[in-house]
């Protein structure tokens, strides 16, 4: 059938995008992971087992992405619980902005931290000066201070995670409980936490790949901690591509499992079940309890809200003119007109627009059809092909990036003689990989929700294959999956961990042109930048989710 | 209808998923204007024969003939066949009108032709004025019409319908029923509905196809399949049957044999070729029951009675033997309702052997 020929079509382009950007770059790091000095050998890995510091880099990562998961667990998990059952005043403020760290890229939300707890930062100076300190009581250093960024930055995992869970919980399993004679505490612990459980792992996952992968939080914050993501930039910086490549080989290993794990997990939990929704909150009446929960929330939205505030009160401070004082004592425009005026200032926007914008689209195109083969059909390999597509999302953006640096940098059988080193296309190409598997999930939830009778309705109405495609299946998923390219594209503008690694000075994204402000201490021109971007990003996930709740009233 | 045109005709199909025969060697015909029911229990693969009309499933082996077109290996477009799907698969993002126009647009028709053809669908199924809904406003019952008046815009030369009733709720049931039996009759267009209940079936179709387990059990008009079951499937899926094992003892006569049925009851049924064991149904309507004794009648205990409107169902022990029996409801309500002990009479032709 002529189906049949397109859908072969469409897997022989799948499987030369993924070998040609996937397997062969992965690969080859796994192989030059065993060379030294252009011959076989275990030298490199012997090496990082004889190093203490590559040891203490990898150990480091490791407990610290441990305690980010409790930590943020803690958090996230308590405060969706918080907020779902029980009903206070300005609980609904509080729901809302609990998950805004997600729209900071993680290099913007350490910047903020700097301007906020950093040395010369704003509370430090406020808390230094209240208690007659010299110096603020921290240090903005090492492992406390990651821990500190890397919590605020995924504890939001946790609380959106649990919040969908526990809106689409069954509540009548509670009830059957309290029924049965369970007290409050064995219904939590016996019956709320394992309906939870699914939720709790992905989240986990999650934020232990992401704490994994964290560059911006220990380049920025500097030295005391080795951490493995570091370790391995600074391999390629002193050209010891070798090492690079075996310290890659470790954290890839170890994100790889954490992906394979995740998938397992997401597998088990598909198809919840729909049941009984919350009716009521518990309203609380005590006055005591009333006013220490709305204190708490008040403290907690503080401590959201503060890394923003300052990121955009800093970005109207005058630079050179903050010194001693604890806030910026004198407040212009002129960063702002510097950025909107200068060509030169303006091209970093561009250039991430450009390159996101790319990136992202050439996702959604390709996820259409990618889709449609991994939902609609099978095929021999299926599984570990959809497995593929989603590595480069899962892998650190050091190890994508070092991938990429070693694999495209001169022509060679296997990259099909495409260089992409110190190229405009080595980003985009990046960008569109690490960001596919976002719009692929996306279009995949919506085609394995849409009735496939659809289709097979407008075929027996007299509609061809493409005529069914166009009129049917794609206005039905393109909401999803235009929100998946949202998301996507919001990834990619963030994007400073592969980018620091790859990007070409003529057109190096916003975030290195942040980081090389912070560097050069024009703050208030990196505080602009960071203002910017996190409205871009801010409205292209708000069209997004927009989108995706308006494709959901079809289903 | 023996000297009518054949329509559609199912020679040897059959259809595997993997080891399993959803379909086994099927072989059917379909007239021309007959609405045809295909009942079985659900997982019998009633519903992978309509995918297969419909050409949204191929079959492994056999031949599909429309309309003396072969269309075994057709795709679905072309085959140009009116399939109303169980959950209907209106398109939701689509008004009520472009949900019936979709066919035609298909075709390429002008949008005179198309809204001509889409009022006048709509009016069929009594919907006129709808055709600026949007799908999601509609109940139930009228979601189902649309999908009705979608598959027959564009003409079909069959109307497939998957378990046409299933979604409604009951009241709902016996009025769409006869309003779609209506419809099909009046269009006179060749029908083609998967259930898995009897009533249904019963009620619509002018022919019944009983499958089990892939296979065609019988076909025949309702009674034929509730007088005349062909085996001992078609016996105990249509109607309550009392099933009895039994040995053929002795021959009585040139058409009556007597069973024995148990240690103690033995009757006289239509006799079979067989001599070994044999399934003895009884249908429970034919058996009579006495107040007093009558030559040929036999002692009953009445263990439970059930009563339910028009009929009355009473479970009594005969001999050693339980059996079922269903009488209509009299104007006045007998005495022997209040009675423990009655007698029964089971008429030789109450009785379908089975070997």
């Amino acid at each position: 059938m002529r189906d049949k020929s397109i859908f072969t079509l469409f897997l022989v382009i799948v499987c030369f995008v993924v070998t040609w950007g996937v397997f062969y770059p992965n690969f080859s790091i796994l192989i030059t992971s065993f060379q030294y000095k252009e011959n076989w050998s275990l030298a490199n890995y012997q090496e990082i087992i004889s190093s203490s510091l590559i040891l203490r880099s990898t150990w480091n990562s490791l407990y610290l992405s441990v305690l980010t998961v409790i930590g943020s667990a803690i958090i996230g998990t308590s405060m969706a619980i918080l907020f779902h059952f029980l009903e206070f005043p300005g609980r609904k403020v509080f729901a809302a902005l609990a998950p805004l760290p997600l729209l900071m890229p993680p290099l913007i939300g350490v910047i903020a931290f700097i301007f906020l707890y950093g040395e010369s930062g704003i509370l430090s100076r406020t808390v230094a000066r209240t208690l007659a300190l010299s110096a603020p009581p921290w240090r903005l250093n090492g492992p406390e201070a990651i821990l500190g960024v890397h919590i605020y930055s995924f504890y939001a995992f946790f609380y959106t995670f649990v919040s969908t869970s526990l809106k689409q919980l069954d509540y009548s399993l509670l009830d059957a409980a309290r029924s049965l004679g369970a007290r409050p505490s064995q219904v939590f612990f016996r019956i709320l936490l394992p309906l939870l459980r699914p939720a709790l792992i992905g989240a986990s996952l999650l934020t232990f790949m992401n704490s994994m992968a964290s560059f911006s939080a220990p380049y920025l914050f500097g030295g005391g901690t080795p951490m493995l993501t570091l370790q391995i930039f600074n391999a390629k910086v002193n050209s010891q591509w070798e090492l690079a490549m075996a310290e890659s080989v470790i954290l890839a290993f170890i994100s790889i499992v954490a992906l394979l794990l995740l998938t397992r997990n997401q597998e088990k939990t598909i198809g919840g079940s729909k049941g009984v929704s919350l009716t009521s909150r518990h309203t609380i009446e005590n006055p005591i309890l009333k006013t220490l929960l709305l204190f708490i929330g008040i403290i907690a939205v503080t401590i959201i809200l503060l890394p923003p505030l300052t990121l955009l009160l800093i970005s109207f401070a005058e630079d050179g003119k903050w010194t001693m004082e604890i806030l910026p004592p004198s407040y212009t425009m002129a960063n702002y007109l510097k950025v909107f005026s200068s060509q030169n200032f303006l091209e970093p926007i561009y250039n991430s627009l450009i390159m996101s914008a790319l990136g992202a689209g050439v996702a959604l195109l390709f996820a259409l059809p990618a889709s449609y083969l991994f939902t609609r059909t099978s095929f021999f390999g299926q599984k570990a092909l959809v497995i593929l597509t989603m590595v480069p999302w899962a892998l650190p953006g050091t190890v994508l990036g070092i991938s990429f640096a070693a694999s495209f940098n001169s022509p060679k059988f296997f990259n099909a003689g495409i260089v992409l080193v110190g190229t405009f296309w080595i980003l985009p190409i990046l960008y569109f990989l690490r960001t596919l598997p976002l719009v692929l999930r996306s279009t995949q939830a919506n085609l394995e929700q849409m009735d496939e009778n659809l289709e097979n309705a407008s075929r027996s109405l007299g509609a061809s294959f493409f005529y069914t495609l166009r009129k049917i299946t794609i206005p039905l998923i393109l909401p999803g999956a235009i929100s998946g390219t949202a998301l996507a594209f919001a990834t990619a503008m963030g994007e400073f961990v592969t980018s620091v690694i790859v990007y070409v000075p003529n057109s190096r994204p916003i975030s290195i042109e942040i980081a090389s402000q912070l560097r050069a201490f024009h703050l208030g021109n990196a505080a602009v930048y960071g203002v910017l971007l996190t409205i871009i990003i801010a409205i292209s996930l708000i069209i997004g989710r927009r989108l995706a709740s308006s494709g959901s009233n079809y289903t | 209808m023996n000297n009518q045109e054949t329509h559609l005709s199912l020679s040897n199909l059959s259809k595997n998923y993997g080891s399993v025969r959803a379909v086994n060697n099927l072989s059917l015909n379909i007239t021309r204007g007959e609405c045809l029911a295909l009942l079985g229990p659900s997982g019998c693969g009633k519903s992978t024969i309509l995918k297969l009309i419909a050409g949204l499933e191929l079959p492994n082996t056999g031949q599909m003939v429309l309309a003396n077109r072969d269309i075994t290996k057709s795709s679905p477009e072309t085959r140009n066949l009116g399939f109303v799907f169980q959950n209907y698969a209106l398109f939701p993002h689509l008004s009520v009108g472009e949900n019936v126009a979709f066919g035609l647009k298909a075709r390429g028709k002008s949008k005179s032709v198309i809204d001509e053809k889409v009022n006048s669908s709509l009016e069929l199924v009594q919907l006129k004025g709808l055709a600026n809904r949007r799908i999601h406003e509609l109940s139930g019952g009228q979601q189902q019409r649309v999908a009705i008046a979608r598959a027959l815009a564009i003409e079909p030369e069959l109307l497939l319908l998957d378990e046409p009733l299933s979604n409604l709720d009951v009241a709902l049931r016996t009025q769409t029923g006869q309003q779609l039996r209506e419809l099909i009759k009046r269009l006179n267009i060749s029908t083609i509905f998967v259930t898995h209940d009897q009533a249904d079936a019963f009620a619509l179709a002018d022919r019944i196809a009983l499958i089990n387990e892939g296979q065609l059990q019988q076909v025949g008009n309702a009674m034929e399949i509730y007088f005349q079951p062909k085996n001992l499937f078609v016996a105990s899926f249509i109607g309550h049957s009392n099933l009895l094992q039994a040995r053929l003892v002795k021959a009585i006569s040139e058409e009556l044999a007597e069973y024995k049925i148990s240690q103690e009851l033995s009757l006289s049924a239509p006799k079979v070729e067989n001599t070994g064991e044999v399934t003895l149904r009884i249908r429970p309507e034919a058996i009579e029951m006495l107040k007093d004794q009558q030559t040929n009648s036999l002692p009953a205990k009445i263990l439970n009675v059930r009563f339910s409107g028009t009929t009355i169902h009473y479970y009594l022990r005969v001999q050693d033997i339980d059996l079922e029996v269903v009488r209509l409801t009299p104007q006045t309500p007998l005495d022997i309702n209040f009675l423990n002990e009655c007698w029964v009479k089971i008429p030789p032709n109450a009785i379908t052997v089975f070997s």
